[in-house]
């Protein structure tokens, strides 16, 4: 190679350094338009000072099949929330049919189909047990973006771009409607326009994966102080249920000695 | 990400400046290709370990409940960008927003199977790996039919067609991880 070639080379993976970093470095700094902000924020911070509230949810969920044919699936959520310890949700549907308790100590989830479940000691705020289950079990509890303590943050934490759509309507219910960009997921939010900053809609496109599903969800029924006794956090197990373990992505299964042991 | 960087090389081509002091950049370049070349590296990580967490034993998914190749139940932003530690891109099952944020994020070279061969080879199709350490196991939504019921230290598993499966709750549902034998 002579001189110049070489030095050719140099440059090139100088200039494409240089382009890269400003590239990571514009990923760094989200370009949300200031209405987009405003509206987030605005919704964000209600939800965080809120001390008890409870929605319903009927969500949508795309399942690509392995010929890219998409099909959509439902489920109906409940979620009640004591801040900042205390969470009970439900599902039902398609795809789910379980129960879910944290009551500042242990989280409890009871799968009803199958009439199982596993309890486990936990952190003691909403925030750290949700990251807890991530860390440990690998569950994601469904629409957590509303249950943390600040919403906002975890919203925009990697958000590259954010834009302020237009008034458009979930249901009957005029709403600021909010682009998102990230690097692996869409997302827009409909937020109510009335007094109340209140979520209505929800919805993520994965536009990595093949054929870019979706997740929808519709919120409705919110209830913005709810009284929530302690019992709702605290399962009971029914009489013939069978308790089991989470799985745990530090906890090897001791293995079996010998095949056939009794 | 690598075929970004291959896009951006591409279009370097018709910016390279001439005529400049040749020896005073390949001094100011040698820097910029240290950190060029860490760039590359960091970047590619991902692609890596996508191939790692779904390519162990020609397994689809590394841990995320729920049918078809592409699970949609995320149902968080947080969530949905986060997943399992071993996918690049979150699953739709999650549904957060925040899923993303874990997305990606580690990165495993080869899993160890803790299933002995012989006892492989009697798995049944349609199982899921999920990693516990740097071990790949495998659980089934379902059991066979015709299981019978065996206690061994104090746990119950269950016995179907010379294979062990012990129940657990993983994603709000009950899943049957197949248990190694010595």
């Amino acid at each position: 190679m002579s001189k110049e070639n070489l030095c050719d080379s140099f440059q090139r993976i100088g200039y494409a350094n240089v382009t890269t970093l400003s590239w990571a470095a514009q990923q760094e700094a989200p370009k949300i338009e200031p209405k987009a902000d405003q509206y987030l924020k605005a919704m964000s911070g209600y939800l965080a000072d809120l001390k008890t509230y409870s929605f319903q949810v009927e969500e949508f969920i795309d399942e690509v099949q392995d010929d890219g044919q998409k099909l959509q699936l439902s489920n109906q959520r409940h979620m009640s929330v004591s801040r900042p310890d205390k969470v009970f949700g439900e599902d039902e549907g398609d795809t789910a049919n379980s129960l879910f308790y944290y009551d500042g100590k242990t989280v409890t989830v009871f799968d009803r189909a199958q009439k199982t479940y596993a309890t486990e000691k936990m952190p003691g705020t909403i925030d750290a047990m949700l990251d807890d289950l991530h860390d440990r079990f690998d569950t994601h509890q469904t629409l957590a973006d509303f249950l943390f303590a600040d919403p906002y943050k975890v919203f925009t934490e990697r958000v590259q771009s954010g834009t302020y759509v237009g008034l458009h309507h979930v249901g009957k219910v005029k709403c600021h409607h909010l682009a998102f960009r990230q690097k692996l997921l869409d997302w827009q939010i409909w937020i109510d326009a009335g007094e109340q900053p209140l979520p209505r809609k929800l919805l993520i496109t994965f536009k990595r994966q093949a054929d870019q599903p979706q997740y929808t969800a519709l919120i409705h029924r919110w209830d913005v102080n709810p009284k929530l006794t302690d019992e709702l956090f605290q399962f009971q197990p029914p009489e013939g249920v069978r308790k089991v373990d989470f799985l745990n992505r530090h906890a090897e299964p001791k293995p079996l000695k010998k095949a056939g042991d009794k | 990400m690598t075929g970004r960087a291959a896009v951006r090389y591409g279009g370097v081509l018709f910016s390279v400046m001439k005529g400049e002091a040749i020896m005073r950049r390949i001094f100011l370049e040698m820097g910029t290709l240290v950190l060029g070349l860490a760039t590359l590296v960091w970047s590619t990580a991902p692609i890596s370990a996508q191939r790692g967490g779904r390519g162990g034993g020609g397994h689809a998914g590394g841990g995320n409940p729920g049918g078809g190749h592409t699970a949609a139940h995320i149902g968080s932003v947080h969530y949905g960008a986060r997943a399992a530690p071993v996918h690049v891109e979150p699953a739709v099952r999650a549904g957060a927003v925040r899923s993303e944020h874990y997305a990606g994020l580690e990165h495993r070279g080869g899993y160890r199977n803790p299933y002995r061969d012989d006892y492989f080879r009697h798995f049944r199709p349609g199982y899921r790996s999920f990693l516990i350490g740097d071990a790949s196991y495998y659980y089934y939504d379902d059991l066979p039919p015709d299981c019978q019921t065996v206690v061994s230290d104090g746990i119950t598993y269950y016995l179907c067609d010379g294979v062990y499966y012990q129940p657990y709750l993983y994603g709000g549902q009950t899943v049957y991880m197949v248990v190694p034998t010595q």
